[in-house]
């Protein structure tokens, strides 16, 4: 799981390069020492194009270290987003 | 449509003969050469899922810096448009690129394209937008920095992702626009890949064709020349395409001749003419043709001669290819004259050619966008309408057309014959087409040509073509009625009541028997002394057409002001039908006759009544015609019975005395009473009951199971004969508002077949459709004022009235059958079909056929259950 710290940046609207360039080092980071990785998106109601194309790496990674990453609690706009913009690797991963 | 000639779209995109390779020229273009556009397509596809997230606000935001970059660059690119396509006109590529943007934003500003875009309150419905996603947008040569800057804002506007495929002739303007406007809506906070573009490269062709096919292309908005537009919808992707035209412009001898040859030159020259709703061909009429040319030479422009137009035809219209040519598109009139060997002034604007016959159609009457135009001189105004036709339906259908006349009839008979998407009305057709700038037509360089240039729509394409629209309807509880006659008199000697009627001519509709049992008599001698009165007695039970056109011809010449029925359902129903047919003589029973589910929706137009008045005398207490808008109808030819039903058909006086039915024998009188009960039943449960049906139902059921079984052996008792007439009467009010069911569909099927009289026929089915209508269905009937199933809660009450105790509803029904039982016991009438008489085989063997007849009754639409035709073999097996 991703510390406090982190936990607050995931949250509301993420639309800044640097918040997401944080949380998707510090989530890659566990990637190192986790076998499984959960994503809360509980309090996020906004994400760019930058945050999705951040999750699929990350996804990719995650993959090649034969991880498991689950995204829970994903709210329905957010979960429309991911769902027109197809992309499959994100779409396995929600939970 | 931006150009028309051949070769310029072979530059451009694949053969047809490839387009119809479809399905396969993705994997087939997928090669390294493509990377790219997967790229584009990956990112454009994400934002537009981001996109999804945006407010109205944030997109408004977007577009107003796009329009902003727009305007502040239309110079710039009007610049580089000229200089890459050689085509046009600097100064009106200007003007192109401040329509697309600052006109349009004007129209499209304050229209909501996100969430609820519009409220049909009447419909109490809203729709909703939906974005499209990924839209592939091809741009023609000949408006290539307006038309990027059109589709860029509406694309942004509705949300969507757009990516740009231009023409290999511009392609570096497209480029450069599209990146200046991308860069303008990042900084306004769009998406990162809302706008894409391909660059120039020799591989353009193949990638517009990599690009139409991809999968991550929602949409393909083709905007070009015909074979270009067939690409797209082969493309097998949703798409909009607007393809070529040919404008006939008619000028009317009617118009205003100096203002409407300024409007053409304007229009003609706009660009050098590669608007493609610009003028192709005028058709003057003959009275004006003179005076019309010498004004346009008036203002610089040539009117070519006879050799001259020999000289200039294969300069505009290609031999070879027999289409326009492109190198002369958007090309100056003097450049073009040039070229043809004609030696004009350097300042002509136009070029005019007379063509002198349609018979073997002109070259020059095909779209040429450029400054020559062609001129047909009309004979009369249907000369002139012929040969706009003509034009028309040469490669013109579904574009733009024009009319220039002061005539109100004549503009209309021109927008009914012609088929075009924008009709412009004394304006030049190249301005007024795009929308915006001479009237209210929704701006746009796209237009629309419907089928008849192969296109999807007739619309100036805008922001609503860019969207999903979500219709969501909310449910509509239909108002229920309540209708009945105005005066109800009852009681025993209610009769005298006719007394007071203001009548003069009264025609008295009744059988023999009442005759005999001396009941007419009792009328006249009720009625005032100076009423003048007509007797006719010839109907009989199940009245036919016969009886009612005998009827119709014995009133002759007597002009009644009142028809009385006096007489059971039969004689009723038989004058509600000779009052019809005799103050709408015209009317067609076949068309009154034809069936319908809900009255107020139904094909037919009923006449309305009012001439006569229609005073109901019931001497039967069951059928309740005396107050219901029904009236059946034997069809002799064909063996049917034909229901016409109408509240116009409703008697406007009832009388109901007792002493009318004191002779009814004991058979007809429970005959009738349990038909009354059963109406009262069925409209309790039936999906039309309402709260106002309700009440009279369990009144009339109350009633008659109480009454019923004490009428039998005392018919002659004129307090219980009143109370169940009186309860007929509540029961015909009931149903004539809510219905009947189930029951009364396998009564008219068993009566029809068997001969079995109706009330009896109703008996036998009581008991199993209260258990069918009890049990949970299988299928449930729709009605949007029907919510719940709620047939047994309402047996469960009726059983309540009649004094049924039991701790659930199942108990309850079971106290309600039984009380039925006993009810049919006391009153000697059956519960099973077998106590009719009839052998089980035979009813076996009938059962085909009841069912048959069941399912086409025009009750069982109210019932609450709705039976399957297994469900209704069961219930006639059952009821045996
Ligand atoms: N319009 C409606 O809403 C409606 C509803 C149900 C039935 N109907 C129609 O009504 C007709 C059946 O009507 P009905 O059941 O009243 O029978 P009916 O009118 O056919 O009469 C049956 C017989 O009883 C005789 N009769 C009538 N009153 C009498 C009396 N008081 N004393 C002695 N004999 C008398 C009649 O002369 C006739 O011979 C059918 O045609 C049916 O289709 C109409
Ligand atoms: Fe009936």
């Amino acid at each position: 799981m991703l510390t406090n710290d982190e936990n607050d940046l995931l949250q509301g609207e993420i639309i800044s390069n640097e918040t997401i360039n944080r949380i998707f080092n510090k989530l890659e980071n566990q990637l190192l020492d986790q076998k499984e990785v959960i994503v809360d998106l509980k309090e996020v109601i906004f994400i760019s194009v930058y945050f999705l194309e951040r999750l699929e790496v990350f996804l990719e990674k995650a993959k090649q270290l034969d991880a498991i990453i689950k995204i829970i609690n994903v709210q329905p706009a957010i979960y429309k987003v991911f769902r027109v913009a197809k992309i499959k690797a994100i779409l396995d991963s929600v939970s | 449509m931006d150009y028309g000639s051949q070769n310029l779209r072979e530059n451009y995109i694949l053969s047809p003969e490839a387009s119809q390779l479809s399905i396969d020229l993705y994997s087939e273009f997928n090669d390294d050469s493509c990377k790219f556009i997967d790229q584009t397509l990956n990112k454009a596809r994400k934002a537009s899922a981001v996109f999804t997230q945006y407010s109205q606000e944030k997109v408004d935001k977007i577009v107003y810096s796009v329009v902003k970059a727009a305007i502040n660059n239309s110079r710039e690119f009007a610049k580089l448009a000229r200089e890459e396509t050689r085509m046009g006109l600097f100064e009106d590529k200007i003007l192109k690129n401040i329509v697309a943007s600052e006109f349009l934003y004007h129209q499209i500003k304050n229209k909501k394209t996100v969430g609820v875009i519009k409220e049909h309150k009447d419909e109490d419905m809203v729709e909703v937008a939906e974005p499209i996603g990924v839209i592939a947008a091809l741009t023609p040569v000949t408006n290539p920095t307006s038309t990027v800057i059109y589709k860029s804002i509406i694309s942004l506007k509705t949300r969507n992702a757009i990516v740009f495929s231009p023409h290999l002739m511009s392609s570096k303007c497209v480029a450069y626009t599209a990146e200046v406007l991308y860069k303008a809506a990042l900084e306004a906070g769009a998406p990162e890949g809302c706008i894409g573009w391909l660059k120039r490269n020799s591989k353009l062709r193949k990638q517009t064709n990599h690009l139409m096919h991809h999968p991550e292309v929602d949409l393909v908005f083709a905007t070009g020349g015909t074979t270009m537009v067939k690409v797209a919808y082969s493309s097998g992707k949703p798409a909009i395409g607007v393809g070529s035209g040919n404008t006939p412009v008619y000028i009317h001898k009617s118009c205003d001749i100096e203002s409407s040859v300024m409007d053409i030159c304007i229009s003609k020259t706009f660009d050098n003419g590669t608007e493609c709703p610009s003028e192709q061909t005028l058709v003057v009429d003959s009275e004006i043709y003179e005076q019309t040319l010498s004004e346009f030479k008036k203002i610089n422009c040539y009117i070519c001669n006879e050799d001259e137009i020999k000289k200039l035809t294969p300069i505009v219209i290609d031999p070879e290819t027999n289409s326009m040519n492109y190198k002369f598109v958007g090309k100056d009139a003097y450049t073009i004259a040039d070229a043809a060997g004609i030696i004009v002034p350097k300042d002509t604007k136009i070029l005019l050619c007379k063509i002198n016959s349609t018979h073997n159609r002109h070259p020059l009457l095909k779209e040429k966008l450029m400054p020559v135009l062609s001129v047909l001189k009309a004979d009369s105004v249907n000369d002139a309408l012929n040969k706009c036709l003509l034009v028309n339906h040469s490669g013109g259908t579904g574009h733009t057309a024009g009319v220039f006349a002061s005539d109100e009839d004549i503009i209309s008979r021109f927008q009914t014959l012609i088929n075009a998407g924008r009709i412009i009305v004394n304006q030049p057709t190249a301005l007024g087409g795009l929308g915006g700038i001479y009237n209210n037509l929704s701006t746009t360089l796209s237009f629309g040509c419907g089928t008849g240039g192969g296109n999807s729509t007739t619309d100036n394409v805008n922001v609503y073509n860019l969207l999903n629209i979500k219709r969501v309807p909310r449910r509509q509880i239909q108002p229920m009625w309540f209708k009945t006659p105005n005066q109800i008199y009852s009681n025993t000697g209610a009769l005298s009541t006719l007394k007071s009627i203001e009548a003069k001519n009264v025609f008295i509709i009744t059988d023999t028997n009442i005759e005999k049992l001396g009941i007419v008599e009792k009328i006249i001698s009720a009625l005032p002394s100076e009423v003048n009165f007509k007797v006719f007695t010839e109907v009989e039970p199940e009245p036919n057409r016969s009886v009612i056109d005998k009827g119709v011809k014995q009133i002759g010449n007597f002009k009644p002001d009142h028809f009385i029925a006096v007489g059971g359902g039969s004689v009723i129903d038989a004058a509600k039908a000779i009052r019809l047919f005799y103050e709408c003589p015209e009317t067609k029973f076949e068309d009154l006759a034809i069936n319908f589910v809900d009255f107020r929706k139904r094909v037919t137009t009923f006449p309305s009544l009012g001439k006569t008045k229609l005073i109901a005398i019931p001497t039967t207490s069951g059928t309740g015609s005396e107050v219901s808008p029904a009236c059946v109808i034997a069809d002799n030819k064909n063996g049917l019975k034909i229901s016409l039903f109408d509240y116009n058909l409703m008697p406007d006086i009832a009388i109901v005395d007792s002493e009318l039915v004191k002779d009814l024998p004991l058979v007809p009188t429970v005959d009738t009473a349990i038909d009354a009960f059963t109406h009262a039943l069925e409209a309790f449960v039936s999906i039309y009951a309402t709260d106002f049906t309700d009440s009279l139902c369990l009144q009339a059921i109350d009633t008659i199971h109480e009454y019923l079984p004490k009428v039998v052996n005392a018919l002659d008792n004129l307090d219980i004969r009143q109370r169940i007439h009186n309860a007929a009467t509540l029961a015909g009010m009931a149903f004539s508002n809510a219905s009947v069911g189930i029951n009364h569909a396998l009564a008219h099927a068993l009566g029809a077949k068997f001969k079995i009289p109706h009330g009896r026929a109703n008996a036998v089915f009581l008991l199993s459709t209260i258990s069918f209508n009890s049990g949970i269905p299988r299928k449930f009937m729709p009605f949007t004022n029907y919510k719940k199933y709620i047939a047994c809660k309402k047996y469960a009450q009726i059983a309540k009235t009649l004094g049924c105790i039991g701790d659930n509803i199942p108990e309850l029904i079971e106290g309600l059958k039984d009380k039925i039982k006993e009810l049919l016991k006391k009153s000697e009438l059956p519960s099973q079909v077998c106590e009719l008489g009839i052998k089980l085989d035979d009813y076996l063997t009938s059962i085909p056929e009841l069912i048959e007849k069941t399912i086409n009754d025009l009750s069982l639409r109210t019932n609450p259950r709705m039976p399957l035709i297994e469900e209704l073999e069961g219930i006639f097996r059952n009821a045996y």
